[in-house]
């Protein structure tokens, strides 16, 4: 029986430590502020991101990882006759997934399988981290993959940002178009779906923001788990956090949005990826 | 032609009626200042004049388009032109009555004296289904003993005259009356206005028939010259060249009016000034930064007559067709539902627009005519759309609009305007319109509104003794607070929401508000209400100097 590897990009957001021990392979994006490049995680921490978006005056902006860099990725592991399963960001928010695919197909002598989460940050971390821990079991890919499409409809995502301007400079306001321009000062609460940055609704305060969140988990409760991510505001992601907790029954953590993602939402979006409880989809 | 002279025995045609109908309307517009000045509370917003007035100028020109012999058909058309003309609740008012008479005449080609009773019961019958919970002592109890004397007097002499005279006399009866029905029309020491001014059309009606000039000497005709002059000015100018300001135009009437004088005073005020008559009558066109101080020197000559304040910002974006910058793109999820948003002001009118709403402009002594709301619902690209009237004397307009139109249209019964941006921004855009609905309504509840103006004239409400020229504080929607200077009013006004219980308020400055006065208000908002987090915004509204909202 073949091992199966799991990749993914940076703009998963999982966590450093979990990647090293599930053997998980992070392809990096590269931000850059002017004409410095950083690469994700590589020379570039989520603080140092969040210190440059403050004192630089360039606007950041990311690119996707390279075909050639994921061709050494597959061609690599699959010396040791492992199947990959390669999971990314939305292809509807970045080339990356196109990368990938490109890769793939350079490199026919890999076995790879290809996921577009159609989603970001830690929804994508979480069909990472749960592909992983199957492959870590032992799991063959067909039951692997069984279960990335099983998460699909458990697994959402909702958040509020400080200002519109870095979704919309970047490019990827998608569906949200109809939420910028706004006079009144409110904070604009969204959702992923199909792939695309979606508006749901409007709140005036953030503490109205949150609740709204809180109010979406209780909708969707129980929560098997959830992950707190946040533009380098730490307290209101611990305000989020303690409204979410009666919803979730496991794991409930608090993250930094990492620099790719965090140059598309700016500092001070806070909000949370959700993963219902196996049963208790309803819909 | 047989019908014309059977008018003049007691069978009266489609055009007969129309000469009727118009000099009634003339005296009512000859008269809606008494009317607009028959107003309970002493805060600037009496037009029921002026809003039973202008509908009747849409029935008018309506019938006039058709020019129909028949009575029925006549009847008709004044009914649809005051349905798509209304303004106010007075004007829906008055639409019902005229659409109760028309539908009484049905298809006879004249009006007969016995018809002419039945029409006027009809009228009054339709006025009070109209009207969700009738209220006795308004034009609805006017118009019922308008039409029950008239019933008894058609029973002794099937005349015209004859009837309209008892009628009429009955009819200024349950006026005087009305003062004694509603406590508040008793402590305003005034009648009803609506009822007023159903009395004068009837009057009007009756000074016709009697040969009486329906106009008073003061409603000189304009020359051709000088109405072709205007119409050139705003041909040219209304046109752009870009300067903003406020279009104005009235009327002053009064005695041995200086057109030179006038025209020398109003230069230093704006431009693309035109004094036009001189003796009794002036005509007036400036493009000003501030209305208010030409209309200030202007009632200084004379009684102010047909003021027409047009936000010229507001017509150039139309004009120039841009777009509000939140409108649903191509690319963008537009709002589930369309939103039709009546905003007094162009503060108000730009916020509304960059939430996604289509702004209908109007408010206080400016109510929209149906019309203006169902050309705003139409304009939404949406199936189902929701009106937030956003002022208690637009809402019969708004549902009127709402019946008419052949989308699935809802109003929303916000009263103030804060209520309705409250309303707007808790459209969900992943929810149903049934939901969204419901989301509306809530979040407008729990929105809190202290409105700040001027006493019009000195008056006791509630027990509150007030002066011409003090500030009044309302709380959504209700007269509750009166004093000297805006920050004490609006003190007592926040302590009795109380604000300390809210999150955040946003204060929406008017046109008349000075500097002076916003500094002093934000002081002592931020001092007494540190918690409060404090949004400045401008409303643009007149008569209202400052609008601010908690929630």
């Amino acid at each position: 029986m073949s091992k199966v590897r799991i990749v993914t990009d940076s703009a998963s957001d999982i966590p450093a430590a979990a990647a090293e021990s599930l053997g998980i392979t992070v392809v990096p994006l590269s931000v850059q502020f002017g004409s410095k490049s950083y690469t994700e995680r590589v020379d570039l921490t989520s603080n140092q991101f969040y210190a440059l978006l403050a004192g630089d005056p360039n606007f950041p902006k990311t690119s996707q990882p390279s075909v050639g860099r994921f061709e050494e990725v597959y061609r690599e592991l699959s010396q040791s006759g492992a199947e990959i399963i390669s999971i990314h960001l939305s292809s509807k928010l970045s080339g990356t997934f196109n990368a990938a695919t490109l890769a793939a197909a350079n490199v026919p002598e890999a076995r790879v399988h290809l996921v577009d989460t159609l989603t970001a940050s830690m929804a994508e971390g979480v069909y990472v981290l749960a592909a992983a821990r199957m492959a870590a079991d032992g799991q063959p890919v067909e039951a692997i993959l069984e279960a990335i499409e099983a998460l699909r409809s458990r697994v959402f995502v909702i958040f509020m940002l400080d200002s519109m301007t870095h979704v919309q400079r970047g490019g990827r306001i998608g569906r949200a178009q109809s939420m910028i321009g706004t006079l009144l000062n409110i904070k604009p609460l969204l959702v992923i779906e199909d792939g695309l940055v979606t508006p749901r609704q409007r709140a005036r305060t953030t503490a109205r923001a949150l609740a709204e969140m809180a109010s979406l988990a209780k909708e969707r409760a129980p929560l098997s788990e959830a992950h707190v991510m946040h533009g380098n505001a730490p307290r209101v992601a611990e305000e989020l956090a303690a409204l979410l907790q009666p919803f979730v029954q496991g794991t409930l953590d608090i993250d930094t949005l990492g620099a790719v993602i965090g140059t598309h939402a700016g500092a001070g979006t806070i909000g949370f990826v959700g993963v219902q409880a196996e049963g208790a989809v309803h819909s | 032609m047989k019908g014309a002279e059977q008018a003049e025995h007691g069978r009266c045609g489609g055009r007969h009626l129309r000469a009727v109908v118009d000099a009634a309307a003339a005296w009512l517009l000859a008269h809606a200042h008494e009317v607009d000045a028959l107003n309970v509370y002493p805060v600037p917003d009496g037009d029921t004049g002026s809003n039973m007035s202008e509908t009747m100028r849409a029935a008018t020109a309506e019938a006039a388009r058709g020019d129909e012999a028949s009575a029925g058909a006549l009847a008709a058309a004044l009914a649809h032109g005051a349905l798509m003309g209304a303004r106010g609740n007075s004007g829906v008012i008055l639409s019902q009555l005229l659409r109760g008479f028309a539908h009484s005449l049905g298809l006879s080609a004249v009006l007969t004296p016995a018809a002419l009773a039945l029409a006027l019961q009809e009228a009054s019958d339709t006025a009070y289904r109209a009207v969700m919970r009738p209220v006795e002592g308004t034009v609805l109890t006017v118009a019922r003993v308008v039409a029950e004397e008239a019933a008894r007097a058609v029973a002794e002499r099937s005349d015209y005259l004859f009837i309209l005279d008892r009628a009429l006399r009955a009819g200024r009866i349950a006026l005087a009356e009305t003062q004694n029905q509603l406590p508040a029309l008793q402590q305003a020491g005034v009648v009803d206005a609506g009822g007023s001014g159903y009395l004068f059309l009837l009057e009007g009606a009756l000074r016709h028939l009697q040969g009486k000039t329906a106009a008073p000497a003061t409603e000189v005709p304009e020359t051709p010259a000088a109405s072709r002059a205007f119409a050139d000015l705003h041909a040219r100018l209304d046109h752009f060249e870009g300067g903003y300001g406020y279009c104005t135009e009235f009327l002053i009437t009064g005695e041995g009016l200086d057109e030179q004088e006038a025209q020398a005073a109003l230069a230093t005020l704006g431009d693309s000034l035109l004094v036009v008559g001189g003796g009794d009558l002036l005509r007036v066109h400036i493009h000003t930064q501030d209305p208010g101080r030409a209309l200030s020197y202007a009632a200084g000559l004379g009684r102010l007559r047909r003021v027409k304040v047009q936000d010229m910002s507001e017509q150039f974006e139309e004009f120039a067709g841009e777009q509000p910058a939140a409108a649903p793109t191509g690319t963008g999820d537009p709002l589930p539902v369309g939103i039709v948003a009546v905003a007094p002001g162009a503060g108000f009118g730009a916020l509304f627009e960059s939430l996604g709403a289509v702004v209908v402009a109007g408010g206080q002594s400016m109510n929209p005519s149906t019309e203006e709301i169902l050309d705003a619902v139409a304009r939404c690209p949406q199936a189902e759309v929701v009106v937030l009237p956003n002022n208690k004397n637009v809402l019969l307009t708004a549902q009127q609009a709402a019946d008419l139109s052949g989308k699935t249209t809802h109003v929303l019964p916000t009263r103030t305007v804060p209520q309705g941006i409250a309303a707007l921004l808790a459209v969900r855009f992943d929810q149903d319109p049934t939901q969204i609905l419901a989301d509306m309504g809530e979040a407008a509840g729990h929105v809190r509104t202290a409105e700040l103006t001027i006493a019009v004239r000195d008056a006791e409400i509630e027990g509150l003794a007030v002066h011409t020229g003090d500030t009044l504080g309302l709380l959504d929607g209700d007269l509750v607070s009166a004093g000297t200077g805006a920050t004490p009013v609006l003190a007592d006004l926040l302590a009795r929401m109380p604000a300390d219980r809210y999150e955040v308020a946003t204060i929406y400055r008017g046109r008349d508000a000075t500097d002076a006065q916003n500094a002093e208000l934000l002081a002592f908002l931020r001092t007494t209400y540190p918690d409060l987090q404090i949004e400045e915004q401008s409303g643009d509204q007149a008569h209202y100097h400052f609008v601010l909202s908690v929630e």
